[in-house]
């Protein structure tokens, strides 16, 4: 056997590190992000608490940076990467493994493009302290409110297939 | 064979469960909606 075989190379790494940082910690957070936000379901008061609470976490920075914002960056930044290299084959071939691999990839970019605007608008914007009055003004907006469901549909849909990617092969894709 | 199999059926679970959470904090945002209320302690 030859050391090639043996010696993954680095695309081969940085693939695995992608579909890894998608479920952990990207997809891990969307499941915190979504269970926090869930406090609305019980009332505006408990919502502004849950925010409260966040918002004062020690270490906050360091938290977002190196547990949120960095591997989003690389997860994001890298997908789009492998995207741009990538040849579709779904006309050749349209069976559904195909067709989601291609769906994945557009609800990725349509994700990617709305968590930076979220970011911009509920965590840059408000400094860090958005509450439950911010929100709601916002979705009186037609197209946020549009932008939030496209937004959490693709990002539901993709960390979904993700899920099953990582499961099924370990993110390994043939190029 | 069957472990993709449970690995789809993983992430199809994953994505509506969390399509359908999303949605209702969306709605409860837009509409002031909130449905479980009732778990607050009554004065």
């Amino acid at each position: 056997m030859s050391s090639t075989a043996t010696q993954p190379g680095t695309s081969y790494l940085l693939r695995k590190l992608h579909s890894f940082t998608g479920v952990l910690p990207v997809g891990a957070f969307l499941a915190e992000h979504f269970w926090s936000n869930s406090s609305v379901l019980v009332s505006a008061e408990k919502y502004n608490a849950t925010s409260q609470e966040l918002q004062n976490i020690p270490f906050r920075l360091i938290v977002e940076w190196c547990g949120i914002f960095l591997p989003m960056l690389f997860h994001g930044g890298y997908g789009l990467y492998i995207w741009v290299r990538g040849k579709s084959n779904v006309s050749a071939y349209p069976w559904v493994g195909n067709w989601l691999y291609v769906t994945q990839r557009y609800t990725g970019m349509v994700a990617f493009a709305y968590i930076g605007w979220h970011l911009y608008t509920e965590r840059w914007l408000t400094h860090g302290t958005s509450t439950y009055e911010n929100v709601r003004m916002d979705m009186q907006n037609p197209f946020y409110l549009t932008f939030f469901i496209v937004g959490v549909l693709a990002s539901s849909f993709h960390l979904g297939v993700g899920i099953w990617n990582f499961l099924s092969n370990g993110g390994w894709r043939p190029p | 064979v069957k472990a993709q199999q449970a690995a789809g059926s993983l992430g199809a679970l994953v994505g509506v469960v969390f399509s359908v959470v999303g949605i209702l904090i969306v709605l409860s945002f837009r509409f002031d909606w909130h449905p479980f209320s009732a778990y607050l302690p009554r004065k």
